[in-house]
């Protein structure tokens, strides 16, 4: 698990982000989450759709901006993050894309606020899997839904150029 | 050195007389007498009808400034009249004078870029140095900065002047055309209180206005608004316009001066506004009051005897007019480079 | 404002700063109002613009452009973050560096980046607005030709736009830069090999800001008379197509096509009559001189 600070946003707690494998009760876990489980108050995003670490950090700022200003769009701050990561303003179709499916075995999870440990040991409780070192989540990336979903053109190759597109894509959704 | 100069490029007949030391540079304006083609509310004023009221004028208003100015005909060294830019028939009409005047009278004769009088007459007065110029009035809205012996534009409109604009808009409105639209504007904009969004066009150092123009229609019928409204409106909106590509210019050269000429800025609520741009750079607003930002005779004169010092002149069959005249056609001799 | 800034230009319309941002470095631009403006006007010309930068950069990066790639958008705050280059200002390259000022090989290759960057942007019709050499940039780590500084931009397919954006960086290589027409000459060069539109900006170009370039002077008229004059800014043969279809037109009504030899002629042209400002003109007439 990485711990970040928001620059905008200190006081609004950490960044909590971590990264499972091998996870086998993605379905438990979907299901509690549309049943609106309080205990499960974190992103939960399939990691076929990260790329880097800055992808999350930027969808994360934008929801707690979003909250801050009251402009969230879904339940609270941790749907907006999975949300926020799709360029797209169709809801249903961004938690989707964005989210845990019944099948995802590598899952990333953002937590906004809370100490480290604790979130840390809640996780380990919830994911049966096993953790994983946040750099390696590029290992499981799907770079053709990547370019899918981002609307990425093909000629684009180079992983940097990729991930620029990315974090434009989310920002730009907030303006239009 | 005294000079003479006749203005008629738009509804305004001017006559003014100048005296320059050529000892100290000191200038001294002996008469500055004008009269003005005021039409009905609701419609604007005809090149023809214009034409009609200068030369009717003009012998009256040609004696007046002379009876004021206590100058003898002789004591005239150069007859300056406005060759440019402005309406045809006005132009022409006033430029006949002139001409015949100088043949009557044996004078040379300088045909004056108007927006170059307008400039000198404003540095003049106002004792600016190198001021960024916003020129502002019925047929032009240019903003220029000089280098190298021109006065360059900087931005212009790219459709309608300012002025015009506001013309229009009066006449909309229904506004009195006397003395100007643009005082009935600023009178009524006094009273305004509530904002509507009219059209903002800013393209670089462009402006554009006549978005405005199209929409004020519509606005007129569809929401519940007085006619001091709309003025207050029009004005907050195409002056913000303007104040903020004078910024970018004085920016884009490194001036701290603004000096405005021209009709519209006589304009109280143009100058305040553009006081309070400068003061946020640490700079200085110069304007002019009605006397010398309304079109005149004075500032032709002016500028025909400053190109007269350093031995310009039009040679009488040459001494046309043209109703479009760029700014930075004018090669200015009397400035130094820089 | 964001934690640990530096503020690194104070503009006119805007303050720049640099500034740590999750884990990276972010150039942080914040508009300010101006108290000139009605509050309200101000409000929504400051949120109009910061939403119109934002997009013509992030649609500039996405299209391939190289740009700063956009970070975040505070509307509330009037900020924009986007990535903070490494790299050389143009501009700064041209008049300190001495590769660049005195090697034509350097010059042509950095004209040849910036003509195909500009080929790009024109392509999907984002209009700079401010193109100078202060707005671009030479990344550090690969030497791609980066544009930045998208604060005046907007979108517009109209070539006299696009030809007003070529126009003031003109203007710019002719004021500051050695060598400078050579250079701008294979800007335009590469800028109309990339873009496939180029030639209605370019014969723009020529027809607004003519003047001040080489231009050729293509004419059509019948029996001596000239009728029809145009200024092309001189660039390949499409210019002495068009003389050569005008001078053995014998008709008035002669259309000249001037767009690219390849494609069909779907547009033609009256080629339109310039540099004639009318002349009034009337003596004095029964006035004689009288000798005093």
């Amino acid at each position: 698990m990485q711990t970040f600070t928001l620059e905008l946003y200190p006081t609004r707690g950490h960044i909590h982000i971590s990264f499972y494998k091998n996870v086998t009760n993605a379905e438990e876990l979907r299901k509690r989450l549309l049943a609106h489980d309080q205990e499960l108050s974190y992103a939960f995003i399939d990691a076929k759709v990260v790329m880097d670490r800055f992808q999350l950090l930027i969808a994360a700022n934008d929801a707690v901006h979003h909250e801050l200003h009251s402009l969230l769009k879904t339940y609270n701050v941790h749907s907006e993050i999975v949300y926020n990561l799709s360029p797209t303003t169709n809801i249903n179709e961004s938690l989707r894309r964005f989210g845990i499916s019944n099948s995802s075995t590598s899952i990333v999870v953002v937590k906004v606020g809370g100490n480290a440990e604790e979130v840390k040991s809640h996780l380990s409780t919830l994911i049966h899997g096993d953790e994983a070192d946040v750099g390696e989540f590029s290992n499981s990336v799907d770079i053709s839904s990547i370019k899918k979903y981002y609307k990425i053109d093909n000629k684009v190759t180079d992983q940097k150029e990729m991930l620029d597109i990315i974090v434009g894509s989310i920002a730009i959704k907030s303006v239009s | 050195m005294i000079a003479i100069g006749f203005e008629g490029s738009a509804n305004k007949l001017g006559i003014g007389i100048i005296e320059h030391s050529t000892e100290t540079g000191v200038v001294n304006i002996l008469a500055n007498i004008r009269h003005t083609h005021v039409t009905p509310p609701g419609t604007g004023f005809l090149p023809r009808d214009t034409a009609v009221h200068h030369r009717e004028h003009i012998i009256p208003v040609v004696k007046e400034a002379l009876k004021t100015s206590n100058v003898q005909i002789k004591d005239i060294d150069v007859i300056c009249y406005t060759k440019g830019p402005g309406m045809g028939a006005p132009l022409v009409s006033v430029a006949i004078v002139a001409r015949t005047l100088a043949l009557l009278w044996n004078k040379p004769i300088v045909g004056v870029n108007h927006c170059i009088g307008h400039i000198e007459m404003g540095r003049e007065i106002t004792g600016a140095d190198n001021p960024v110029v916003l020129y502002v009035s019925g047929g032009n809205t240019q903003v220029i900065a000089y280098s190298e012996h021109r006065y360059r534009i900087f931005g212009e409109t790219l459709d309608i002047a300012v002025g015009n604009c506001l013309d229009r808009f009066a006449r909309i409105l229904n506004l009195s055309n006397d003395p100007s639209p643009g005082y009935n504007i600023e009178q009524h904009a006094k009273k305004g209180k509530k904002f509507i969004e009219l059209p903002y066009t800013v393209k670089g150092m462009d402006v554009s206005f006549s978005g405005i123009l199209s929409n004020i229609e519509t606005i007129k019928n569809e929401q519940s608004c007085s006619p001091e409204d709309l003025c207050f409106s029009l004005q907050e909106t195409v002056f913000a316009m303007l104040v903020e590509i004078t910024e970018r210019a004085m920016a884009h050269i490194g001036s701290k001066e603004v000096l405005i000429v021209g009709g519209v800025g006589c304009n109280l609520r143009l100058q305040e506004m553009m006081a309070q741009m400068v003061e946020q750079r640490d700079g200085k607003v110069f304007a002019t009051d009605e006397r010398f930002c309304i079109d005149n005779g004075i500032m032709i004169a002016h500028a025909g005897l400053l190109a007269y010092r350093t031995g310009f002149i039009t040679p009488l069959e040459r001494s046309t007019c043209t109703q479009r005249f760029r700014t930075d056609e004018v090669y200015v001799a009397w400035r130094d480079a820089n | 404002m964001i934690e640990n800034a530096t503020l690194i230009k104070q503009g006119a319309e805007a303050r720049i700063h640099t500034a740590p941002f999750l884990t990276r470095t972010a150039i942080v631009k914040e508009r300010f109002s101006k108290a000139y403006r009605h509050p309200i006007l101000d409000k929504k010309l400051t949120a109009r613009r910061v939403n119109q930068e934002a997009r013509c950069l992030f649609k500039c990066r996405k299209s391939g452009v190289d740009a700063p790639a956009l970070y975040f958008v505070d509307t509330e705050d009037s900020t924009i973050y986007m990535e903070f280059v490494r790299g050389t200002i143009v501009k700064d390259l041209l008049v300190t560096n001495s590769e660049y000022i005195q090697n034509k090989g350097k010059q042509d290759e950095l004209a040849k980046k910036i003509g195909i960057a500009l080929a790009k942007v024109h392509e999907i019709d984002i209009i700079h607005g401010d193109l100078t050499t202060s707005n671009l940039m030479l990344r550090e780590s690969n030497q791609s030709l980066v544009v930045i500084d998208f604060g005046l931009s907007y979108i517009s397919s109209l070539p006299e736009d696009k030809a007003v954006d070529l126009y003031v960086l003109e203007r710019a290589f002719l004021s500051t830069h050695p060598n400078s027409e050579e250079m701008f000459t294979e800007i335009l060069d590469n800028y109309q090999k990339t873009y496939n539109a180029s030639q209605w900006v370019l014969s723009k170009l020529a027809e607004d800001y003519g003047d001040e370039r080489e231009v050729w002077n293509v004419q059509c008229g019948t029996q001596g008379k000239v009728i029809h004059r145009a200024s092309m800014f001189k660039l390949n043969e499409e210019v002495t197509l068009a003389s050569t279809i005008m001078s053995s037109s014998r008709s008035y009504n002669t259309k000249v096509f001037y767009g690219p030899p390849k494609c069909e002629p779907e547009r033609s042209e009256e080629i339109i009559e310039k540099g004639c400002d009318m002349e009034y003109w009337s003596d004095p007439v029964g006035v004689k001189k009288i000798e005093r």
